[in-house]
């Protein structure tokens, strides 16, 4: 069952999206191979016609960077799957490791699953004592500090068997520090907007549709939590939380402004856009949300998008902005509930809504997410780095094959060739949803690829938003203070 | 003090204990390596600056500056105001508590101990509980506390304890006051036993009422322990993290950063090592303060005791 | 105290309804949370809440203690890592601190005082500041990521305190009996070892108290040596749960309780001790 978006409509809006998007990404390589994807072409039925349509054996791709029996040492941290995944990714997970193992049996493997928060803490402390992993697989946005630090291992995707053009061209980006690349992307992901059909129609608002503009979302938020007297929107407002920009990021953007010039065509990271009134419109409207009409949660200052999973599922918050693992999540949830709450949550699932997150007077925009696995340089690592094993380990990650099974339900595969494999096509055909989280990708804008990045997206801009919305500045004074601050930032404090 | 004699027969001294000096050289050890070590690291690092782009060997030397830095921020006066209502009202509310508490348990009846215990509770279960707890019990939309106030008719909407920068604090300091309280009350409940029955009798017959007994009879046999007890207990505030730290971050929009957690952020979220250390050695000197009046209130009649 | 009889005794009767009003601020919290623990997730998100579960469960409690469910496996780790790192801090801590403590108590050697202000200061010092420094000395004794890192760690912020409990134990303990030991012809030694030292038993249990509580609640050293998730203690292992577990309050709720469940015991059997190690120190007869 698919939302009620026509294809004719998306594909109208991707038209318009995806010029704008190939002027701001990099140009494309011209792509000989017959493997290789066209992104002008991007839409859910170009993706479900590329999928299924090649057959990819990673062993023997991954051979030819390194034979299959080398013998060596491998130690690598990632976010794995943690009790609160669907088992789906457990299983897949597993599966992973157990064909790493049966492709590459003599590299002895030391993999450490480390949460989410604390993995860009654990990796910096390590590194301060030389005993950091060999590989290490990162979000999007951390990389680029151990890049511009000197940590990383230069590396490129001919390093490891693919070639550029297999990537996302944001994605390059993102692992590019002063024109050197310095990891290869596994996933992409970009979010969606999530909201409950019933609690729509109970609002008096269209179940089928969601809010069109970021504007509409606010007005839908009002209404849903005047006639129902629960929150609309699941805002979300945790200082030192990635949760937190990657919600208001799209926001800000779609209203016309951003943290930098990361928005534009050709960023050059050096203009702070945060105090333009385009920014302030967009922090505005969260004000509203939060303090005019108090129709998001109040928690939502200490909130992450984890606490708002548990009032979703119980049929108490309207609209969430998420990843397309969300379903899987909630779908876990639902089992997992008894008694009463069962048939609440059943009915919360078979009511969720995937659709475009709103656009603003500027543009539809999304966080361009996802991770990238690095390689550090034998000086930081604890027993010296094995780079052979290593280019193994990034070359089996990174392929068509597991890029795709590990981004099974919460992403996509950073390796485009993944679309075309038969997983691809299972996932199309049984994840729901799937295919309008993809279209969401050419609107993908990645953070500014700076090693302030963090700082200003973790601490500035939540900073931001709570001095808005706790009323200790004014909206234009809270703006005005973050511009400052990253302007001092840039300056090099 | 500890010599005797002059410069010349230290050595000599030192020579004739060398015998005491085992007996004190494992803790010693342990004591200076790890924390001989980190204070000298803590201070040179204070004159450096750390930037994002790089690696913390190649810091930059920048003197002072560091500290003019952390002192003329903007957020230092603020920080310092809520570290000193943040030590201030959990010591002194606590202690009151525990005096209370101390005055009510002081007659044996049945089940004493029994609330004894209960009181120590909070003290004993780790800070990271407590936060966790009252969290919950703060929560701004599923809170007890608030749906109670709503359904007693106090209040039109749940009460907003710590996402709401004019209360954050004070509800932080109740949950610290929770936790602590009963380490005064048994601290001044060993002190009520130093009252001489035989004084209280006396005043007794003399006509004096119970407030009047406390105050000229209990309350001078408590000088001692209550100035030790009020010394702990500033000294454990003033460095107290996790309640403020897990429960708000410092949150919302830092009305409830205290000096310590402003410290942990600064390192750890801003990667501001060289600022942080700045931030530290202030935070030392201004303990050294306070230390020097704490070990000269424990160490009184120390001498009487040894050989 | 007199028992002279007064219409009504105010001062009395201020102290029961002062006591009521203290064990209720004591108790309410801990109440909450366990019946929090009953509730099944939905339930405890209700607005208004449920004063008392409609359909009160256990099985929060069964998943963090059933071996076979992974949450369980998790948990039961973590309760077993703490338990391994409090013993060996108290194990050491006592060693170490307890011929220190006599030595302070007895002895009079140069820099003795200076050395116990030093000794003392350390419990001034936020922990939190020496988290990097002390982060890099493990690294350079190899000890990264080890519960080693831990119990060095923690016995310097348990030395302190013990040394200051046994020595106000010893300064408590009459030194004719030693003397009477050393005209019998045993050395210094002997006589610490086999007259004082059993003397001064309840105090090496308080000490040991100490040294255990501390070490089973503290977290932010443990959050920041330990890497991998196999080698946590609780108070991380918990926070890890309530960062990963979308909220489960109920869940976070059962398991501090069952995180507090052995300190408590070990304080309320062995309170005794405990309370007299706090005050020994704190009154000088």
């Amino acid at each position: 069952m698919k939302s009620a978006f026509s294809f004719a409509r998306t594909i109208g809006t991707l038209a318009a999206l995806l010029t704008t998007a190939a002027i701001a990404f990099s140009p494309m390589e011209a792509s000989a191979q017959d493997t290789s994807i066209d992104l002008n072409k991007w839409s859910p039925d170009y993706v479900r016609s590329i999928a299924g349509t090649a057959k990819f054996d990673t062993a023997g791709d991954c051979s030819k960077v390194v034979p299959l029996d080398y013998k060596g040492k491998l130690s690598v941290w990632w976010t794995g799957p943690n009790d609160a995944s669907p088992d789906i990714e457990r299983t897949i997970n597993d599966q992973f490791w157990a064909a790493w193992k049966a492709a590459y049996p003599n590299i002895e493997t030391d993999a450490q699953n480390v949460n989410y928060n604390v993995l860009l803490d654990k990796f910096r402390t390590a590194l301060l004592g030389n005993a950091a992993p060999m590989v290490v697989r990162l979000q999007i946005l951390g990389g680029v500090e151990f890049a511009a630090k000197g940590y990383l291992h230069q590396i490129n995707p001919e390093d490891v068997g693919y070639a550029k053009a297999d990537f996302w061209p944001g994605a390059l980006k993102s692992v590019t520090w002063e024109g050197k690349t310095y990891g290869i992307p596994t996933n992409n992901e970009t979010m969606a907007l999530i909201w409950n059909a019933k609690i729509f129609k109970d609002a008096g608002l269209d179940p089928e549709n969601p809010p069109a503009t970021w504007d509409d979302l606010v007005a839908y938020s009002k209404q849903i939590h005047d006639r129902l007297g629960i929150p609309g929107y699941g805002l979300v407002a945790r200082q030192n939380a990635g949760n937190t920009p990657f919600r208001f990021m799209p926001q800000l953007w779609a209203y016309g402004g951003g943290a930098l010039d990361e928005a534009t065509d050709s960023p050059n990271y050096k203009t702070v856009m945060l105090n333009t009134p385009a920014a302030k419109r967009a922090l505005q409207a969260s004000y509203n949300m939060y303090v005019r009409d108090k129709s998001v949660p109040v928690s939502a200052l200490t909130n992450t998008q984890n606490e708002n999973q548990a009032p979703f599922i119980a049929g108490k918050l309207a609209m969430v902005i998420a990843h397309p693992s969300e379903y899987a999540k909630m779908m876990d949830l639902s089992a997992k509930a008894t008694g009463a709450d069962k048939k609440i949550a059943e009915e919360v699932v078979a009511n969720m809504r995937y659709g475009l997150i709103p656009k603003g007077p500027a543009r539809r925009a999304v966080v361009f997410g996802g991770s990238n696995i690095h390689i550090v340089k034998d000086e930081y690592v604890d027993g010296g780095q094995d780079e052979m094993a290593a280019k193994a380990l990034v070359c089996f990650w990174t392929s068509p094959e597991w890029s795709t099974k590990l981004a099974w339900t919460g992403s996509n595969p950073g390796n485009l060739k993944g679309f075309r494999t038969e997983w691809m096509k299972e996932r199309l055909d049984s994840i729901r949803f799937l295919d309008v989280t993809t279209s969401m990708l050419p609107s993908g804008i990645p953070f500014p690829v700076i090693p302030e990045a963090p700082e200003i997206m973790n601490i500035i801009v939540p900073d931001m938003l709570q001095n808005a919305l706790t009323g200790a500045m004014t909206v234009d004074a809270a703006a005005d203070d973050a511009a400052g601050k990253v302007e001092d930032l840039l300056g090099g404090f | 003090m500890g010599n005797s004699s002059r410069k010349d027969g230290l050595l000599a001294q030192i020579i004739a204990h060398r015998v005491d000096y085992l007996y004190v050289l494992p803790a010693l050890i342990v004591m200076l390596v790890v924390i001989a070590y980190p204070i000298y690291y803590t201070v040179e690092l204070s004159f450096y600056k750390t930037p994002a782009n790089l690696q913390m060997k190649d810091k930059i030397f920048i003197g002072l500056d560091n500290y003019v830095t952390v002192l003329t921020s903007r957020s230092f006066h603020k920080v310092t105001v809520n570290t000193v209502i943040w030590t201030v009202a959990s010591t002194i509310v606590a202690f009151l508590l525990g005096l209370g508490a101390a005055l009510s348990l002081n007659r044996e009846f049945q089940g004493r101990g029994f609330l004894r215990a209960l009181l120590l509770i909070p003290y004993v279960v780790s800070a990271v509980s407590a936060s966790l707890i009252w969290q919950w019990i703060y929560h701004s939309d599923f809170g007890v506390i608030g749906a109670l106030a709503v359904e007693l008719g106090l209040s039109e909407e749940p009460i907003n304890f710590i996402d709401n920068i004019h209360t954050a604090l004070a509800s932080l300091i109740v949950v610290n006051i929770w936790r602590e309280f009963s380490f005064a009350m048994i601290m001044l409940m060993a002190g009520l036993q130093t009252v001489p029955d035989s004084l209280l009798r006396a005043a007794q017959v003399d006509g004096a009422n119970a407030w009047n007994r406390f105050w000229h009879v209990t309350a001078p046999h408590l000088k001692g322990v209550s100035m030790v007890t009020v010394l702990l207990l500033m000294v454990a505030n003033f460095n107290s993290f996790i309640i403020p730290w897990i429960m708000t971050g410092g949150g919302p929009a830092g009305a409830s950063d205290i000096w310590i957690t402003q410290i942990y952020e600064l390192a750890f979220g801003r990667q501001r090592w060289g600022t942080a250390s700045a931030y530290s050695v202030i935070l030392f000197v201004v303990m050294m303060a306070l230390g020097y009046f704490y070990v000269k209130a424990l160490t009184r009649g120390d001498d009487r005791r040894a050989e | 105290m007199s028992t002279a009889r007064k219409p009504i005794d105010w001062w009395r009767w201020a102290g029961r309804g002062f006591l009521l009003f203290i064990l209720t601020f004591t108790v309410i919290p801990m109440i909450w949370m366990l019946l929090t623990s009953i509730k099944t997730q939905f339930a405890a998100m209700q607005y208004p809440p449920q004063w008392w579960p409609a359909e009160p469960t256990l099985e929060n409690y069964v998943k963090l203690l059933d071996p076979t469910n992974s949450v369980g496996q998790d948990f039961l780790l973590y309760f077993w890592n703490s338990f391994y790192v409090a013993l060996a801090t108290t194990f050491l801590g006592v060693v170490v601190a307890i011929p220190a403590a006599y030595a302070f108590s007895r002895f009079r050697f140069p820099g003795r005082t200076f050395l116990f202000f030093s000794v003392l200061l350390r419990n001034m010092f936020p922990a939190v500041v020496f988290l990097m420094p002390l982060f890099l000395l493990m690294r350079w004794m190899g000890l990264v990521g080890s519960h080693a890192s831990l119990v060095l760690t923690y016995l310097t912020f348990g030395l302190p305190l013990s040394i200051w409990l046994l020595k106000g134990f010893y300064d408590n303990i009459p030194i004719q009996l030693e003397q009477a030991a050393r005209i019998d012809g045993a050395t210094r030694f002997q006589a610490f070892l086999l007259i004082v030292m059993p003397l001064s038993t309840p105090g090496i249990i308080a000490t040991a108290i100490f040294s255990f509580i501390g070490a089973w609640n503290e977290y932010v050293y443990a959050l920041t040596f330990i890497n991998r998730q196999d080698r946590m203690t609780l108070p991380v292992g918990i926070q890890r749960f309530f960062a990963e577990f979308a909220t489960d309050w109920p869940g976070l709720m059962a398991a501090t309780f069952l995180m507090s469940v052995p300190v408590v015991v070990l304080f309320l059997v062995l309170q005794k001790y405990f309370v007299r190690a706090l005050t020994e120190g704190a009154v000088k007869h």
